[in-house]
């Protein structure tokens, strides 16, 4: 059997201990308004909210886009939402949906399962985009 | 024991019926299990004269397995070697000796490959021997030799019939996904074609041209804002002493534990997603590995944090610039590394951030046989720029542990933690890992796993369970 290293192997104990005792440490008690009310813009514009949807809406919900016959397509067009959803791909899927993007980001609903949540800066963003009227160039 | 046997039996639950499958990428776990055995990397090293420390090529680093020193992507000659040697239940290059009993049961003592004689292949046993193997090649998937001589370069017939060094390889990397959550999504992930051409000794051009899937299938990776890109495409030159290298052009900077699962915070938190274009800099990277430290050092341009980057222009930068620094100690039976990486940018582009990372591997297999399981964990704290201008922390750390049960199947359990604002309440997440991998034969390999996010609001915790099938070569 080969010598074991006592250093490496504390050190790695107290590293795995502290990536599990970590978390438990208590975070910050406030909200990013509170916090920072400049960490977002006051008013945001679309494409900073498109930005966020494209990448953490988009992927899954999907429509029936030009190449609806699977041309390239090498999977079904299925979806984890309600199959009464809209996809959000455009200006006016984003727009006409925003409350209910809104509501569904904010108690973490979505993105499902275990795909990471929205971080507050990103909800914030898009929150105020939305009190701010939604401005784009579809509405 | 209860609670080992309550694991197990909930992971073959979560496995069974569909083979879930896998991940080739020389991940962190299969770097920290090499070390246990030298014929997982290459033919057993009967009669092998020990070389003086700068020529040596042995190591842990991921630029052993993989042609990117920083990881990931298209694989060496040592990579294929492991790829088909050690990591599938059939072995089509020699299995390790210490891996001949350990195979699924049912499948027997033998494989493709291995031959339980005193007949054990071994290949050149210094530098000036391997010419001699030349005619030891029977590879079809890479062709020619480079011009000239280098001492640092792999030995012909080291690696069984495998070409060692040739002149031009491609690569690839496909997965399938099916996810299983609210309703059931398939969809493919990933693919990506690798070249390396490298007509001389020392200089090795290498692309990677990458596309993302979505559930709509590749087409949407085809439009104007998915498009393939280069996910990796720079000039190198190395097979250097001590293995030694410096590449400029387009990559991920190397930092901390790369892991192929690109949600995972220790990655996605800090502009590393490997899945994103974004996650790209363009700038150069120096490194050196010799048995057993390990320093890589880089000088990075970026684009904006909010606007991808072109994907084919490597130079579509802005005016910010980023520095990385990841090094450490890779033994045989553990290892231990520090990163660092810190961007300067302007407000509208992103701002500036510093991160600091620790990890380490633990690789008990290498001190006692009988206990094939590894540990690895990084704790990862940065600071970052609010659009405000005002600072703020964050924190995100990652543990898994690994079981090799037989020879291709593989068991792991793992979590990550992130808090991505210190000061802010309840924006924290913590997700669970149960699966595994099944690698039946190179190239293919499964990977099943629940997954299990625990958020601060009760209605946003969420289970999934997510299979894949990876495609590598």
């Amino acid at each position: 059997m080969r010598k074991q290293p006592v250093l490496p192997l504390l050190l790695l104990a107290l590293g795995a201990m502290l990536a599990a005792l970590l978390p438990a440490c208590e975070s910050g008690d406030l909200t990013l308004e509170e916090a920072d009310p400049d960490a977002v813009p006051l008013h945001p514009t679309y494409e900073q909210v498109y930005a966020i949807v494209n990448r953490e809406c988009t992927p899954c919900h999907t429509g029936e886009g030009e190449d609806d016959e699977g041309e390239y397509a090498l999977a079904p067009k299925s979806r984890v939402v309600a199959e009464d959803d809209a996809p959000l791909e455009t200006c006016t899927d984003i727009v006409a949906q925003r409350l209910d993007i809104l509501e569904q980001i904010d108690d973490d609903t979505m993105p499902p399962g275990a795909w990471p949540r929205l971080t507050s800066e990103q909800k914030l963003l898009i929150r105020r985009w939305i009190d701010d009227g939604a401005p784009a160039p579809c509405n | 024991m209860q609670l080992t046997r309550t694991f197990v039996a909930l992971t073959l639950a979560a496995l069974s019926g569909l083979f879930a499958a896998a991940t080739a990428f020389a991940l962190p776990q299969y770097a920290g299990r090499e070390g246990r055995a030298c014929d997982n990397c290459h033919v057993s090293p009967n009669h092998w004269e020990n070389p003086k420390t700068a020529d040596r090529k042995c190591s842990l680093s991921c630029q052993t397995c993989h042609v990117d020193p920083a990881g990931g992507g298209m694989r060496t000659v040592t990579g294929r070697f492991y790829g088909r040697a050690t990591l599938p239940m059939i072995a089509t290059s020699p299995r390790p000796t210490a891996d001949w009993d350990r195979n699924f049961p049912g499948l027997g003592r033998r494989d493709r490959a291995t031959s339980y004689n005193d007949k054990i292949p071994h290949g050149p046993s210094a530098f000036e021997a391997a010419r001699a193997y030349n005619d030891s090649i029977r590879d079809a998937w890479a062709w020619g030799t480079p011009a000239g001589e280098s001492r640092h370069a792999p030995f012909q017939g080291r690696y069984g019939d495998l070409r060692a060094d040739p002149v031009l390889r491609f690569g690839f990397d496909a997965r399938f996904a099916t996810l299983i959550s609210e309703g059931t999504l398939m969809f493919p992930m990933q693919f990506d074609v690798g070249t390396a051409f490298h007509p001389v000794h020392h200089m090795t051009l290498y692309a990677n041209v990458g596309a993302r899937g979505r559930v709509s299938g590749y087409s949407d990776a085809i439009d104007d804002s998915h498009t393939p890109y280069f996910r990796e495409v720079f000039l190198m030159t190395h097979e250097w002493p001590y293995q030694a290298y410096v590449k400029a052009g387009r990559f991920v900077p190397s930092y901390g534990l790369r892991l192929d699962d690109h949600t995972n915070r220790i990655r996605r938190d800090f502009e590393l997603d490997g899945a994103l274009v974004d996650a790209r800099v363009t700038g150069v990277e120096a490194g050196f590995a010799p048995n057993y430290p390990f320093v890589n050092a880089s000088y990075f341009k970026s684009s904006s944090k909010y606007e991808e980057p072109d994907p084919w222009d490597i130079f579509d930068v802005d005016e910010s610039w980023g520095m990385a620094l990841n090094a450490g100690y890779r033994e045989l039976g553990w290892s231990a590394g520090a990163s660092a990486i810190t961007r300067r940018r302007p407000l509208d582009e992103g701002g500036d951030s510093d991160t600091y990372g620790v990890y380490g591997v633990l690789n008990p297999w290498y001190y006692r046989r009988g206990l094939p399981i590894t540990l690895q964990c990084e704790v990862d704290y940065g600071s970052f720029q609010r659009a405000s201008g005002n600072d703020a922390n964050r924190l995100v750390t990652y543990a898994e542990l690994d079981w090799l049960l037989w020879n291709g199947f593989n068991l792991l359990a793992a979590f990550d933690f992130s808090d991505p604002d210190r000061e802010v309440a309840n924006d924290h997440s913590t997700r669970y890992q149960f699966g595994g991998q099944v690698t039946p034969y190179p190239g293919f390999t499964f990977d099943g796993r629940v997954r299990a996010l625990d958020v601060a609001t009760p209605e946003g915790d969420g289970v999934d369970l997510i299979l894949q099938l990876h495609v590598w070569f």
